[in-house]
């Protein structure tokens, strides 16, 4: 149903003759430009120069691709890559889900509990002033440099996104719904089962996407840190023997993984509110 | 029998500026089981403040609602109300359908058959007809026209079975043709369910064509400035009803009152 809706808007579009050939090309030309694939073609592009630069002088701080290619395959065969890219995404995992039930929790409760706002505000808004790298030598103290220590540090930097886009969500509900709530007579949990979350969750999705990105960033610098694991650990080590392929192994291997995630968030986040796109289909 | 009462019921809020403003000034109403009563009056003078205190989603700073003898301090049973936006007030994130099963879900009596017999897709095709659709279930409001829409949330409360449908201003923000086309839906939905109607409208062409009685609120939450029995035989009809000569008698007074052409208290007698 919905999907034949929506090629008939696209074929409505289309024009009714067959387009000659010039005009074929300037067509291409133009969705081209509209469309990622010019932004690949630039990565692609800087690629291309790299492997020239590095085959033509040799550099020992500039490897070739071909070259790292060999080293990532070698690293992943020999296990040493999988198992810290593993590792980074269990402390990304942990972080992520606890991160996002904290953070919806408290911030859809304090933007309908006026009790809860008022409560936690001030503690909030004072906390998330603290960079948490000023935090860290006193986490260390109390949590030590493991597990703990990195999945603490990895919520206390998700968190903040999920909960103020999640306190912003619960007050955007308008009063009409408000009200279509108590006319249909839900009862105070209803409502936020029934609505209030739903009507939230465009803006946790946003706070979520956000709050991605920043965990797997910080699972990997906690890697670092103290030298304990992950990729932030793996490309340290690269460093400390001076294998620059290692080193862009690691770099590359984040760069992807951390694509890969927010490429499945986005189709969960599309998934999910399907309903807000189908209105602005145009463009 | 009276099923809606009102007595010195009124409203004042307070302002974001801590000012008090008067929402509605002391009004008595009393409306009679299976009416259908109009309130017309300028932009601010209270006649949504008047609906939602008889719908039990505000309560009144004086005096008290009843329906059916029974104090209204939170949104009865019977009365659902339908609202002048319906893009807030359709839930967006669900189909057509599941918003009609929403309202068949929080209903006032459904009957146990029904309530047991939990698929509900066949009644949900029902109600949907009822409001001249069909086929649009598994679409999302988003993607009906605005017209369509409200038939939708009109469907939903029919599916909720209230004996009192409250409607402010439900058709202003629909094109002119299916306007029409809407009033003509209302007075059939009225009539085949024995309902009793409020309807707030800023149309007074609107008001007459629909109701039994039209009442005028007076500017600045003054209160009822007239109560006017429409007399027209029924069923309506959208061009002879229109060209009828008590209709145009009571448009013409009910316009001057309105627009403030006439002393209030002369207009009072005019229309009794
Ligand atoms: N929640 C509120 N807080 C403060 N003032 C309010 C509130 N609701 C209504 N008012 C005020 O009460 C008065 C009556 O408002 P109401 O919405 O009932 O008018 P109305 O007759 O429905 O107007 P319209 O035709 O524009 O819908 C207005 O002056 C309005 O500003
Ligand atoms: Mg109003």
């Amino acid at each position: 149903m919905t999907a034949h809706y929506l090629e008939a808007a696209r074929g409505r579009e289309s024009p009714d003759v067959a387009p000659s050939a010039p005009l074929k090309v300037k067509a291409f030309g133009r969705a081209f430009v509209r469309s990622r694939a010019l932004g690949w073609s630039a990565v692609l592009a800087l690629l291309v120069v790299w492997q020239v630069v590095a085959t033509v002088r040799t550099m020992p701080e500039l490897p070739p691709l071909d070259a790292i290619a060999v080293e990532w395959l070698d690293q992943v065969e020999n296990g040493e890559l999988l198992s810290a890219l593993l590792e980074t995404l269990r402390i990304t995992a942990i972080g992520f889900v606890i991160a996002t039930l904290v953070g919806v929790a408290l911030g859809f409760l304090m933007g309908r509990v006026r009790v809860v706002w008022a409560l936690a505000e001030p503690v909030v808004e004072l906390a998330r002033q603290i960079p948490v790298s000023a935090l860290l030598p006193l986490l260390i103290l109390y949590l030590g440099i493991e597990d703990r220590l990195r999945v603490t540090v990895v919520v206390i930097v998700a968190t903040f996104p999920i909960l103020l886009n999640a306190f912003a969500g619960a007050r955007s509900l308008s009063r009409t719904m408000r009200l279509t709530a108590q006319t249909f007579r839900l009862t105070w949990w209803q409502t936020q089962v029934e609505i209030g979350i739903p009507a939230a969750l465009p803006f946790i999705l946003v706070g979520m996407r956000q709050a991605l990105g920043m965990t797997l960033v910080m699972a990997v610098v906690t890697g670092m840190l103290a030298g304990n694991s992950g990729v932030g650990y793996f490309i340290l080590q690269a460093q400390q023997v001076l294998n620059v392929r290692a080193l862009f192994a690691g770099i590359f291997t984040i760069a992807i993984v951390g694509y890969a995630l927010n490429a499945l968030f986005l189709l969960l986040d599309r998934r999910l509110t399907r309903w807000r796109t189908l209105g602005a289909a145009d463009d | 029998m009276t099923t809606v009462r009102a007595t010195r019921v009124g409203k004042r809020y307070l302002s974001a500026s801590r000012e008090t403003v008067t929402g509605l000034s002391p009004v008595d109403l009393a409306v009679e089981d299976g009416a259908f009563v109009s309130i017309v009056g300028r932009s601010g003078c209270g006649k949504s403040t008047l609906l939602r205190l008889i719908a039990g989603l505000e309560q009144p700073s004086l005096g008290a609602v009843e329906v059916d003898g029974v104090r209204v301090t939170r949104p009865p049973d019977s009365v659902r109300y339908v609202f002048q936006d319906y893009g807030q007030s359709l839930l967006p994130w669900k189909t057509v359908g599941d918003n009609i099963r929403f309202g068949l879900r929080h209903a006032y009596a459904l009957t146990e058959r029904e309530a047991r017999r939990r698929d509900w897709d066949a009644l949900i095709e029902t109600k949907l007809r009822e409001v001249g659709l069909s086929g649009v279930a598994e679409r999302y409001p988003s993607e009906l026209s605005g017209g369509m829409q409200q038939r939708v949330a009109i469907a939903r409360v029919l599916a909720a079975r209230p004996k009192i449908l409250l409607l402010d201003e439900p058709f202003s923000a629909v094109d002119a043709l299916s306007r029409a086309m809407l009033q003509d839906l209302v007075l059939e939905i009225w009539r085949s369910h024995g309902l009793t109607v409020l309807f707030v409208t800023h149309d007074i062409d609107e008001a007459i064509y629909l109701s039994d009685r039209v009442i005028v609120l007076g500017p600045h939450g003054r209160g009822i400035d007239a109560d006017a029995a429409v007399r027209l035989e029924r069923p309506r009809h959208q061009v002879s009803t229109r060209s009828n000569r008590e209709y145009l008698r009571l448009r013409g007074e009910i316009f001057d009152l309105v627009m403030g052409a006439q002393d209030a208290s002369r207009g009072v007698r005019a229309l009794q």
